[in-house]
């Protein structure tokens, strides 16, 4: 009763400093004569957001966006996964590939996404390669991590109780990593909809990027606002969904609610 | 309380001691060195000899770097001795044996397990799921007063309590031979107390060799038959004291003046060795 009263006082809290941003904005507009071309006000953005819907403009570019932005994280979550696993599991394979995994990251993803549009074409695969490279390597490192995590005492029990390795790594190796790995899978949650983006920003006829750059090009400013709710709402919805399941798999954790510094 | 804890239907293993004259375990020269980061060798156990009678109760008492955490896991088989030798019923210990169990100093309980789960935790690593095995396992969990908390998780439970399912589980496999590693200094001095006398009931029940590693004296005395004590730099035995006080004890044991004797003697020792350290 007092947590969930307490819980909702915080939402509450929330809720009164988006509305005190958003009065705040439309205030400053209107009282200083803002040009929307510089700064829309947010009923104009509102009014858009609507259109956007009303008009059946949006649908097709969402769609496409989603495409890359849920493939492109599915894909780079399990390649993440897969060869975290690997080189977690033989230290061979870390100390032959790792070094040029971390050259390859060290790239910016933006300088490379012109070359994966020559290759894989202006449609979704390239999106959908540069959503999976982002999402890639935090995964990567989260189960590299994950795995290194485990409690000595606990592997010495293992041992003491006769387990072999096998069975120290299902039964308490990967349960520990799940911890780190979702923490992982949180950032690639958040970075899969960048992705996607710079994919459409570089080349593509489709999409939410796509129409960013159309929209702007047309001096449409409170348009391209509007188009970047939606982009947030991708990004917020996918995170929470990783929460949700990390709630549920990692069940153990309670979660420190008190300040760090007092 | 005589609540007798359902077995598992297993044939004990006849091991005739073929040396070491009826004695469980036996410990011969024992030494163990580490390498250290450095590269130094640091002598952790030097010239370590105790032979330990079926059904004793051992109390292993010394200063942090005495070597006795070293000791029981070479017992447990999670260390290899340097030279030296540690018998079971005869055989070279080379490796964690089914006939031992260990409680450690953190009770290590697997966190995304139940309580029931992690006592069980043993014999499904050897595939063995069998109701009988449930079975014992919660009658095992009654015997230590965790009867309603076996569909629990251990984050839901006290340290006490979750050092208590780390017995349970250590018991599991009806092992002849329980080494405990400090398993009571992380708790209160209230609980640790509880536990004390509980762990003293299910040993005159059970009837196991307890090999008790404490760094607390009246705790050692308490409990053990002898108390083994130890120095440190190099780790080894300085001395083995029979604790002659008749069972069953109880707390109230700790007040009897031949009780204080012992404790005073040990103590001496350490004070002994001090000294000797300071003077040089």
């Amino acid at each position: 009763m007092s947590t969930s009263a307490f819980i909702s006082g915080h939402r509450l809290q929330s809720l009164a400093l988006i509305v005190g941003v958003i009065g705040t904005w439309e205030l400053s507009c209107r009282f200083f004569d803002i040009p929307p071309l510089i700064l829309p006000a947010p009923h104009a953005i509102a009014a858009r957001f609507v259109t956007l819907i009303t008009s059946a403009t949006i649908w097709p570019h969402l769609l496409a966006t989603l495409t890359a932005v849920l493939s492109g994280f599915a894909a780079g979550v399990a390649a993440g996964l897969v060869f975290g696993a690997l080189i977690s599991l033989a230290p061979a394979v870390e100390r032959l590939l790792y070094p040029y995994v971390v050259g390859l990251q060290t790239v910016p993803k933006i300088a490379i996404a012109p070359l994966f549009i020559i290759w894989f074409g202006y449609g979704v695969a390239s999106k959908i390669v540069i959503t999976a490279l982002v999402c890639f390597f935090p995964v990567l490192v989260s189960v590299m991590a994950g795995f290194h995590s485990t409690d000595r005492d606990q592997l010495d029990m293992m041992k003491a109780f006769g387990a072999t390795p096998w069975q120290t790594l299902l039964r308490l190796r990967l349960p520990s990593a799940l911890v780190i790995i979702f923490s992982g899978l949180e950032i690639a949650a958040v970075m899969a909809v960048i992705g996607a983006i710079v994919g459409e920003f570089v080349g593509a006829q489709q999409g939410l990027g796509y129409l960013i750059t159309a929209l702007n090009f047309s001096l449409d400013v409170p348009g391209v606002f509007a188009v970047l709710i939606f982009l947030s709402l991708i990004g917020i919805v996918l995170h929470g969904l990783v929460r949700a399941c990390s709630r549920r798999f990692v069940f153990w954790i309670r979660r420190e609610q008190n300040p760090l510094v007092p | 309380m005589t609540l007798r804890v359902a077995r598992l239907s297993e044939p004990p293993a006849p091991a005739p001691p073929r040396d070491g004259a009826g004695k469980l375990i036996e410990i011969r020269a024992l030494e163990k060195r580490f390498r250290t980061r450095s590269g130094d060798v640091v002598q952790a156990l030097s010239n370590v000899d105790l032979s330990i009678a079926e059904n004793e109760f051992i109390s292993v008492v010394g200063p942090s770097g005495c070597g006795k955490t070293t000791l029981l896991r070479i017992l447990a088989g999670l260390e290899q001795a340097s030279s030296g030798a540690a018998m079971v019923a005869g055989e070279t210990i080379s490796a964690p044996r089914p006939d031992v169990g260990v409680v450690f100093q953190q009770a290590t309980l697997l966190p995304w397990n139940t309580v029931l789960d992690n006592v069980l935790l043993p014999v499904q690593l050897r595939g063995d799921k069998s109701p009988e095995s449930r079975e014992r396992a919660l009658s095992l969990l009654a015997f230590m007063g965790l009867g309603e908390f076996a569909k629990k998780y251990p984050f839901e439970l006290s340290g006490g309590m979750q050092q208590r399912v780390s017995i349970c589980r250590a018991l599991m496999r009806d092992p002849k031979i329980l080494l405990m590693d400090e398993p009571f200094g992380a708790l209160d001095a209230m609980t640790r107390e509880m536990l004390n006398m509980e762990l003293m009931r299910l040993w005159s029940e059970e009837r196991k060799t307890v090999v008790f590693i404490t760094h607390s004296i009246p705790e050692a005395v308490l409990l053990g038959d002898r108390v083994v004590v130890m120095s440190p730099r190099p780790g080894r035995i300085s001395e083995v004291l029979t604790v002659d006080i008749p069972r069953p004890r109880s707390l109230k044991t700790m007040a009897l003046p031949r009780f204080g004797e012992i404790c005073d003697e040990i103590r001496s020792r350490f004070g002994a060795e001090l000294y000797t350290e300071i003077a040089l």
